[in-house]
C-alpha cells in the first residue's frame, strides 16, 4: 500500500511537471519547435534531476526499513529506487550537457567544482553531481562489492554519499535557476525533514546490529606483548627450581604403565639430512611398541579385572545389606504367609461364630443337621441304594420299566454326545 | 611474574617423557635448563621437515587434526607460486575451558614451543614468527620472558588475544595479529594461501603450540625413534588435560598414544564417575564402561564413540546432575559466541533456553524441541561453533538418556549441580572477563507483560504463553550488551535491571 502511494506520488509529480512544461511554449514564448524543445530541456531537466534524486533518496531509505515493510515490499521499493536513480543520472547528464552546450557553464565547471568563472551555486551543483554519480556507480557495482571480501564492508559508507549529494543538489536547484515557488520550496523542505527524521531514528535506535557489533568488537582487539622488531620489555624469568615447601603437586610424577623396560636402541636414521637424536638418553626413550602394547593390554586387563572385582564386592555388600534388612524387618513372603494363616483362622473362627449364631437363631436347623434325613426305605418310586448314574453300557433292562418294552441297542456308543443319551 | 609461573598445572607422565622431560626437576625450564634437558636444536631444510612430519604422522593437536605435512607443503607451494616470504603463527590460545595442555607448555616448557616454531621458520625462511597467547593465561608472562631469554635471528612477536571462547579459532587469531577485531572471519579462507587469511597477507603456517613442541622433539629424535611409542597410525605421545572433580588445578598427562583412558584416570587418582566428557565442549560424553577402555588416540576415541579433539578429559562425578552440568555449558556456549551469524545470534540462545526448560521438566515434547533446535543450527554459521555445540547437546541427550527421562517425566534426578564442568579456562588470572559480567534480572511483581523486551532483544527474551518474558539465564553475551541496555531502558514497567557479578 505504502509503495503504491509513493509510486503514485512520484508518477503524478513527473506527469504534472511535463504537462506544465509542454504548455509553456504555447503561452509565453511562441517560437519554433526546436526552440521549444531547447527551452524545455533548459528549464526542466534540472528540476527533473532534483525530483528524481529526492525520490531516489527517500525510496532508498524506505527500502532499508525492516520494521514497516515486509521483505516483498522491500524488494519492490528497491526496484523502484534503482529505476528512479537511473532516471536521475540520465536527466543529470542531459542537464549538464545542455548547460555546457549553451554556454551557461564552462566545460571545466562540469568536472571541477568552483572552477574560475563559475558562480558559487554552480560549484555546489558540480559537487552534488559528482557525489550522485559516485552513489550511482556503487549501486550499479553492488554485486562486485559483495564478491570481494575487502570491499564488502566499504559499500555502505560509499553509498551513503547520496545523503550528502541531495542537500547540495537542493541548494543548487533552488538557488541557481529561476526563483522557485513557495509550495515547491515547502514540499522539498518537508521531504528533507522527513528523511532527516527517519535517519535520526535509524541512527539513534534502529541500527541494532551494526551498533551492537561495533560496541562489542571494540573490546576484542589483540594486544602486542612483544611487537614486530621490538626489544622485549619482559625480563627473562629463567629456570625455576622447586623451592622447599612448595607443593609436590607442581612436579611431574612418574606413572609407569606398568613396569616397562627400555627396548634396544633402534638403528639411527640413514639419511644424512635427518640428524641423529641429540638429547634424552635414547636407552630411556626408545620403546618396543609390541611389548608396550602388550603391557598396555595387560594393564587394561588388570584394570578391568579390578573393576569387575570391585563391582562384585559392591554386589555382595548390597546383598549383605539386604540380608540385614530381612532380619531387622520382615521378609514379605513370610509375612504374607502369616497374614494368610491369620486370615484362615479368622475365617474359621468367623464361620464357627456364625454357626453358633445361627444355631442360636434357628435351633430347628441344628436339629435337622443333627438328624440328617435318611433314605426313605420302602418307597417304591425310588431305586434302592446309592444312585451311581447312568452305566455304560447300561445293564440289560435296567431302565426298562415293565410297561414300556423299549430296548436300546448300543452298537455305536461313541457316536453320541452326552446330551444325546436316550432319554429315560 | 611469579604469579604467572608459580601456579602451574600439575604434570603426570606415563611412559617415556618427551614434552614433559625435565619437568620433574624444574617448575619452569628457562633456556639453560631447556638446553640441558633437550639439547641443541638441529637445522632442517623445508623438504626434510615435510618428510619428517609425514613420517611421524604429525597432525594438528588443537583438535582438528589436520596433517601437518600437508599444511607445510601448502605453504611452501604458496610461497613459490606467489613469490612471497612465509609467516609462522603459533596458536597457543586455549579458549576451551577444559584444556590446559598449551598453558602448561607455555608456563613450564615455553622453549620447546619456540623451538618448533623457529625450526619451521628457519626451514621456510619465514619473515616472522608470531605466538598468540590468551589474556589471563600463564603465557602472558612466560612467553615474552622466554623470547627475551633466547636471541633469535627471526623476529618473534607475542600477541595477547582477548579471553573469549571463539578468539582461539585460527582465523580469529590471524585477524588479531593483523590488528583487526579478533573474531572468526565471516568467510572461510586458508591461511596458507596468504592474502586475507594470512599474517600481513603472507602465506602463513598456523598450528597449535603442542604441534610445534612435538615437532621440536621429533627433530631431535628422528622419525624412527619418535615412532617407538604409540600405535603405528598415530605414533608418539599425547597430552591430555584431566579435570578432576573438585580439584583446584587440572592435571596434564603425557602418555603414549593408545593408553587406555581408565589407566590415565587411575594415575590421576580419579575414576570415570557416571561418564566422561572427551574432546571438550565440542566433544562427546562417554559412559563409564566405554570410557575406561577407550584408547587415548584419535582412532581409538572415535571407535569408542567419542572424539579426541584437544585431549580434554572431564569425568562427571556421581554426585552431580549431568543435565544441569550440560545446561550450564550450553548457556556458556551461547554466551561465548561471537554473535556474528544467525545460529549464534538466535539459535544457540534459543537452544540454551529450551535445554533449561527440558531440565526443569516438560515431558517428551521438551526433548523433541531441544533436538529440533540443535539440528537447526548445524551448518548455518561461518565457523564450526554452532555445529560443535549442537553435537555436545545431542551427546548429552543420548549419554544421559535415563536422567533425561528422570527430568522430563519425573521430578528430576535429585542431585545438585556441582559445577564439575569448568566454564572458564584454567589460569592464574582466570577471572579475567568474569568480573563485571552482567546478568539480567526481572522484577516479577513489576513486570506487566508488555513484551517490548522480546521485540528489542529477541536474542535475550522470549515471551511465554501469557506474554511474560522468559529471560536467558547466565551472563549477557558481550555482543548483546547494547541490546540488553536498550531493553532495560525501554521497559515500560521499569521491571528489568542488571545484576553485576564478581564485584
Amino acid at each position: 500500500m505504502t509503495i503504491l502511494i509513493a509510486a503514485a506520488v512520484v508518477v503524478l509529480a513527473v506527469v504534472a511537471t511535463v504537462l506544465q512544461a509542454l504548455q509553456l511554449p504555447a503561452t509565453a514564448h511562441n517560437r519554433s519547435g526546436t526552440e521549444a524543445v531547447h527551452r524545455f530541456v533548459d528549464f526542466f531537466f534540472g528540476v527533473l534531476t532534483l525530483m528524481a534524486l529526492s525520490g531516489s533518496v527517500t525510496l532508498g531509505l524506505l527500502a532499508a526499513e525492516r520494521r514497516l515493510l515486509t521483505p516483498r515490499h522491500r524488494v519492490a521499493v528497491q526496484a523502484l529506487h534503482r529505476a528512479v536513480s537511473v532516471a536521475a543520472v540520465v536527466t543529470l547528464v542531459i542537464h549538464v550537457a545542455n548547460k555546457v552546450a549553451e554556454g551557461h557553464a564552462a566545460p571545466a565547471a562540469a568536472v571541477v567544482p568552483f572552477a574560475s568563472g563559475t558562480s558559487f551555486v554552480v560549484g555546489v551543483g558540480t559537487i552534488a553531481a559528482e557525489l550522485l554519480v559516485l552513489a550511482a556507480v556503487t549501486g550499479a557495482l553492488r554485486g562486485r562489492f559483495a564478491g570481494n571480501p575487502r570491499l564488502t564492508r566499504l559499500w555502505r559508507p560509499m553509498h551513503w554519499v547520496a545523503y550528502a549529494s541531495w542537500p547540495l543538489a537542493l541548494a543548487h536547484g533552488l538557488e541557481a535557476g529561476r526563483p522557485a515557488r513557495g509550495w515547491v520550496v515547502w514540499s522539498y523542505g518537508v521531504n528533507m525533514a522527513a528523511v532527516a527524521l527517519v535517519l535520526l531514528i535509524k541512527f539513534l535506535y534502529g541500527a541494532g546490529r551494526n551498533t551492537t557489533g561495533v560496541n562489542a568488537n571494540r573490546r576484542l582487539m589483540a594486544v602486542d606483548l612483544i611487537g614486530p622488531g621490538e626489544e622485549a620489555g619482559y625480563p627473562p624469568i629463567g629456570d625455576q627450581l622447586p623451592v622447599f615447601g612448595e607443593s609436590s603437586a607442581l612436579l611431574a610424577l612418574d606413572v609407569e604403565i606398568p613396569d616397562a623396560r627400555p627396548a634396544a636402541t633402534p638403528e639411527p636414521a640413514s639419511a644424512a639430512t635427518v640428524p641423529a637424536p641429540v638429547s634424552m638418553d635414547p636407552a630411556a626413550m626408545h620403546w618396543d611398541t609390541g611389548e608396550l602394547n602388550a603391557l598396555l593390554d595387560a594393564g587394561r586387563q588388570q584394570y578391568l579385572a579390578e573393576q569387575a572385582a570391585f563391582q562384585q564386592q559392591q554386589q555382595q555388600q548390597q546383598m549383605q545389606q539386604q540380608a540385614q534388612f530381612t532380619m531387622d524387618a520382615w521378609d514379605t513372603g513370610e509375612l504374607n504367609a502369616m497374614l494368610y494363616g491369620g486370615g484362615q483362622q479368622y475365617l474359621v473362627e468367623q464361620a464357627a461364630f456364625q454357626q453358633q449364631q445361627q444355631q442360636a437363631e434357628y435351633p430347628q436347623q441344628s436339629y435337622v443337621q443333627q438328624y440328617p434325613p435318611q433314605a426313605y426305605v420302602g418307597n417304591p418310586g425310588y431305586p434302592q441304594g446309592p444312585d451311581t448314574g447312568p452305566q455304560f453300557p447300561p445293564a440289560e433292562g435296567s431302565w426298562a420299566g415293565p410297561g414300556y418294552g423299549y430296548q436300546p441297542t448300543w452298537t455305536q456308543p461313541f457316536g453320541y454326545g452326552v446330551d444325546s443319551w436316550p432319554n429315560r | 611474574m611469579t604469579a604467572g609461573t608459580a601456579d602451574v598445572p600439575e604434570v603426570i607422565r606415563m611412559g617415556p617423557p618427551r614434552l614433559t622431560a625435565g619437568l620433574d626437576q624444574y617448575i619452569r625450564m628457562g633456556y639453560e635448563a631447556h638446553l640441558a634437558v633437550h639439547g641443541p636444536l638441529p637445522k632442517y631444510g623445508a623438504p626434510e621437515l615435510v618428510d619428517l612430519a609425514q613420517r611421524i604422522g604429525l597432525a594438528g593437536k588443537g583438535g582438528a587434526a589436520f596433517p601437518f605435512a600437508r599444511k607445510l607443503q601448502a605453504v611452501i607451494d604458496s610461497t613459490r607460486r606467489r613469490r612471497l616470504p612465509a609467516a609462522v603463527v603459533v596458536n597457543a590460545t586455549e579458549g576451551e575451558p577444559g584444556s590446559a595442555k598449551d598453558r602448561m607448555l607455555l608456563a613450564r616448557a615455553p622453549h620447546l614451543v619456540l623451538d618448533g616454531a623457529l625450526l619451521v621458520g628457519e626451514a621456510l625462511r619465514a619473515e616472522s614468527v608470531a605466538v598468540g597467547v590468551d589474556e589471563g593465561s600463564p603465557g602472558v608472562t612466560s612467553m615474552p620472558a622466554a623470547v627475551a631469554e633466547r636471541r633469535s635471528r627471526l623476529p618473534i612477536r607475542v600477541v595477547q588475544q582477548p579471553a573469549r571462547f571463539v578468539s582461539g579459532e585460527s582465523g580469529a587469531l590471524i585477524r588479531g595479529i593483523n590488528g583487526l577485531v579478533a573474531l572468526p572471519p565471516s568467510r572461510k579462507v586458508r591461511s596458507s594461501d596468504g592474502g586475507l587469511g594470512g599474517v600481513d597477507g603472507l602465506p602463513t603456517l598456523l598450528s597449535n603450540a603442542e604441534t610445534y613442541a612435538q615437532l621440536a622433539v621429533a627433530a631431535r629424535l628422528g622419525a624412527e625413534a619418535y615412532r617407538a611409542v604409540g600405535p603405528d597410525a598415530e605414533p608418539g605421545t599425547v597430552l591430555l588435560t584431566v579435570n578432576r572433580p573438585g580439584a583446584r588445578r587440572p592435571v596434564v598427562v603425557e602418555a603414549p598414544a593408545g593408553t587406555p583412558l581408565g589407566a590415565v584416570l587411575d594415575a590421576c587418582g580419579t575414576g570415570p564417575g557416571q561418564g566422561v566428557l572427551v574432546g571438550g565442549y565440542h566433544g562427546m560424553f562417554l559412559d563409564a564402561a566405554s570410557a575406561v577402555t577407550a584408547p587415548c588416540s584419535r582412532a581409538g576415541m572415535r571407535q569408542s564413540g567419542g572424539t579426541f579433539g584437544a585431549g580434554i578429559v572431564i569425568p562427571l562425578s556421581e554426585d552431580t546432575c549431568p543435565l544441569g552440568e550440560a545446561h550450564r555449558i550450553v548457556q556458556r556456549l551461547a554466551a561465548e559466541s561471537a554473535g556474528q551469524c544467525g545460529p549464534c545470534r538466535r539459535g544457540l540462545p534459543e537452544l540454551a533456553r529450551a535445554f533449561g526448560a527440558m531440565v526443569a521438566g516438560g515431558g517428551a515434547r521438551a526433548v523433541e524441541e531441544v533436538r529440533r533446535l540443535a539440528a537447526a543450527v548445524v551448518g548455518q554459521g561461518a565457523c564450526s561453533h554452532p555445529d560443535g555445540s549442537a553435537g555436545f547437546v545431542r551427546s548429552a541427550l543420548s549419554a544421559f538418556a535415563e536422567d533425561v527421562r528422570a527430568h522430563t517425566e519425573r521430578a528430576g534426578c535429585g542431585r545438585r549441580v556441582r559445577a564439575v564442568l569448568p566454564t572458564v579456562p584454567w589460569g592464574p588470572d582466570r577471572d579475567v572477563g568474569e568480573v563485571g559480567r552482567v546478568n539480567l534480572k526481572v522484577d516479577w511483581a513489576l513486570c506487566d507483560g508488555h513484551g517490548l523486551c522480546a521485540d528489542i532483544a529477541p536474542e535475550l527474551f522470549t515471551l511465554d504463553r501469557h506474554g511474560f518474558p522468559v529471560v536467558s539465564e547466565g551472563p549477557v553475551p558481550v555482543w548483546l550488551t547494547l541490546s540488553a541496555k536498550r531493553a532495560v531502558n525501554q521497559c515500560p514497567a521499569l521491571a528489568l535491571r542488571f545484576a553485576v557479578s564478581g564485584r
